[in-house]
């Protein structure tokens, strides 16, 4: 388990460097478009396209994973809080099987359509035409990593383990500041 | 009938603690699976994620956050609330008030309240420890800062109410201006008051001489060059909204790491907070558009309409119902969340009751502001007394005479919408 943990920690902060570098590419590629244009008359064509189907792609998706382990998505707390340790963690448990179909079927069905826009070397029709079937797998690959951060979740709260680094948006106000807007 | 059911659910569930962006795809796929089959259902689930995530015009919700998560941990802004103080701390009241005005100064360049509040908390807290002010009065001060941010061109929330409702951000922001600057006005007006009646909570400083004042001037200018950047940008159609996003988020990383003392930890942060935040925001985007799917198969929207049509109310107390339901919520609910969960039904409601989407935007934006610092959910309070290791109690007690002036200022909004029509209207 521990070694699970450590290999599915490994892949999150690997795949949100890359969603960080993307990040970074779209403030560069963007600035970069509306320089040349201004300045040059000269706008830097692919750049909507790339901004996208890529960039857009990698830094929505890349980090589901790791928001989930901060336990930063938002949610309403009131209740769950006052509730019975024991029921709160049932549901939990239920809360969390839920989120794994959906995103279980989000990984199989992008994962399934990215693997035959690949199959069929399909392209984007713009004025500057780029693949489409790898950004679909991009969206396989975060959901998919997210999906195992969630069943890991439940095999920790099902089996009593402490969660991994998570913690509670409402009591720790000092990380609320990384978590939302 | 299974409308009604999956709604029930939805409700119920997020009541009792699922993630919000979970709920919604979950209820949304539910409800797909119920009323249209499973192959209808994944074909939505297998394109909404894509689509909703590859849009050139969201690129601006990431690239707003990183902006506003580098001036967060740079001195830029840092500067701006020393210039503040140095004209104005002599004043009572005065680091109160120097706290607001770079607030104000923070909004015009960000579009992100906790990262205000977190700023803010950083940068003026000490000095109103040190100057004796009453702890409680100075939190309050920092956390209703932080909500300019939000109406004050830049703002988050008025991008994302763009984007979902079709409605021009560009407009969204200048009808922002004049309600943001009314709400300050409030802040001070506030201050000063407390201040006269409690004379204690804010004991006065030293004054500083005009050498001293003008020294900081120079100071502030990585400031103002960004605003001319974006805003100055945006305005005269040089660059769209989405471009001077770019340009703010590489505007204050290049200035900040040049003179405002930022390091690779502080880039690292910033990064990596921007990404949690982003995540977050388009995990509810793309529940809501799941959901949404499902609403528009089921028909409830125009049926809500219709029914809210045929009820013996005036438009005006429908309206006031959906106002205080937006208060209420936001007692319990993240804003955004509320903005991207509500929406879709809230708008076409309101547009049938024939009111202005910009002002109905203002309005919004300003139950979100307050929202944003009422108990028992009011995550700038939570943010300044994170960052300045202080009881929420003590906060959600500061920030309470604030809320009196808020609460003006949204009957102003309500009565005198021109207060948020009048700038767009001149485009």
């Amino acid at each position: 388990m521990q070694f699970f943990e450590q290999i599915l920690k490994l892949c999150e902060n690997a795949i949100m460097i890359v969603g960080g570098i993307c990040l970074f590419l779209l403030m560069a590629v963007i600035v970069c478009d509306a320089g040349g244009r201004y300045f040059f008359n000269a706008p830097i064509s692919g750049v909507y396209e790339i901004s996208e189907f890529y960039l857009m792609i990698a830094i929505v998706f890349l980090g589901l994973a790791r928001t989930q382990r901060l336990k930063a998505h938002v949610r309403v707390e009131l209740v769950l809080e006052r509730l019975p340790v024991s029921v709160a963690r049932m549901l939990e448990v239920v809360f969390l099987l839920a989120t794994i179909v959906v995103f279980a079927c989000i990984t199989y069905v992008t994962a399934r359509n990215g693997w035959n826009n690949i199959v069929l070397n399909r392209w984007t029709t713009g004025v500057v035409a780029i693949p489409t079937g790898p950004s679909w797998l991009i969206v396989a690959l975060g959901s998919g990593v997210f999906t195992v951060r969630l069943v890991f979740d439940t095999l920790c709260i099902i089996l009593g383990r402490p969660p991994s680094d998570g913690f509670s948006a409402l009591t720790k106000g000092s990380h609320a500041s990384e978590a939302r807007p | 009938m299974i409308a009604a059911l999956i709604m029930c659910l939805l409700i119920a569930l997020i009541g009792l603690g699922m993630p919000i962006a979970f709920t919604l795809a979950v209820c949304g796929a539910l409800g797909l699976y119920l009323e249209v089959g499973l192959s209808p259902m994944l074909s939505v689930l297998q394109t909404t994620p894509y689509r909703t995530a590859a849009s050139f015009l969201l690129s601006t919700v990431p690239l707003f956050i990183l902006m506003a998560e580098l001036l967060a941990r740079g001195s830029i802004v840092r500067n701006l609330y020393r210039a503040c103080y140095l004209w104005m701390g002599h004043i009572r009241g005065g680091l109160a008030l120097a706290a607001i005005a770079a607030s104000v100064g923070f909004a015009v360049l960000s579009g992100s309240s906790t990262a205000a509040a977190a700023a803010m908390s950083r940068i003026s807290m000490p000095e109103m420890r040190r100057y004796g002010y009453s702890e409680s009065f100075a939190l309050g001060v920092i956390a209703v800062g932080g909500t300019l941010s939000i109406m004050i061109p830049p703002s988050l929330p008025l991008i994302l109410y763009g984007v979902l409702t079709e409605t021009s951000i560009g407009r969204l922001f200048l009808a922002g201006i004049l309600p943001g600057a009314l709400t300050a006005g409030f802040y001070v007006i506030t201050i000063i008051i407390q201040v006269r009646r409690n004379p204690e909570i804010a004991p006065p400083t030293e004054k500083y001489s005009w050498s001293e004042r003008f020294s900081s001037i120079p100071g502030t200018s990585p400031a103002i060059v960004l605003v001319l950047l974006v805003l100055g940008g945006i305005y005269s159609g040089a660059i769209t909204a989405t471009e001077a996003a770019a340009v703010g988020a590489a505007g204050a990383f290049v200035i900040s790491v040049l003179v405002g003392g930022l390091r690779w930890s502080g880039i690292k942060e910033a990064f990596s907070a921007t990404l949690t935040t982003t995540s977050m925001i388009f995990a509810i985007i793309i529940g809501a558009m799941i959901f949404g799917y499902f609403l528009a198969v089921t028909q409830v929207p125009q049926q809500l309409v219709v029914w809210v049509g045929e009820l013996p109310l005036p438009s005006w107390m429908i309206l006031l119902i959906i106002i205080a339901l937006y208060l209420v919520l936001g007692f319990f609910i993240d804003q955004i969340a509320i903005i991207i969960l509500t929406l879709p039904l809230i708008f076409p409601l309101v547009l049938s009751l024939g009111y202005d989407p910009i002002w109905f935007g203002i309005i919004l934006t300003k139950t979100v502001e307050m929202g944003l610092v009422t108990p028992p959910l009011g995550l700038n309070v939570f943010v300044a007394c994170g960052a300045t290791n202080t009881r929420v109690e003590d906060g959600f007690r500061g920030v309470t005479p604030f809320l009196l002036g808020d609460l003006v200022v949204l009957a102003l909004l309500i009565f005198f919408p021109s207060i948020a029509t009048f700038l767009p209207s001149l485009m």
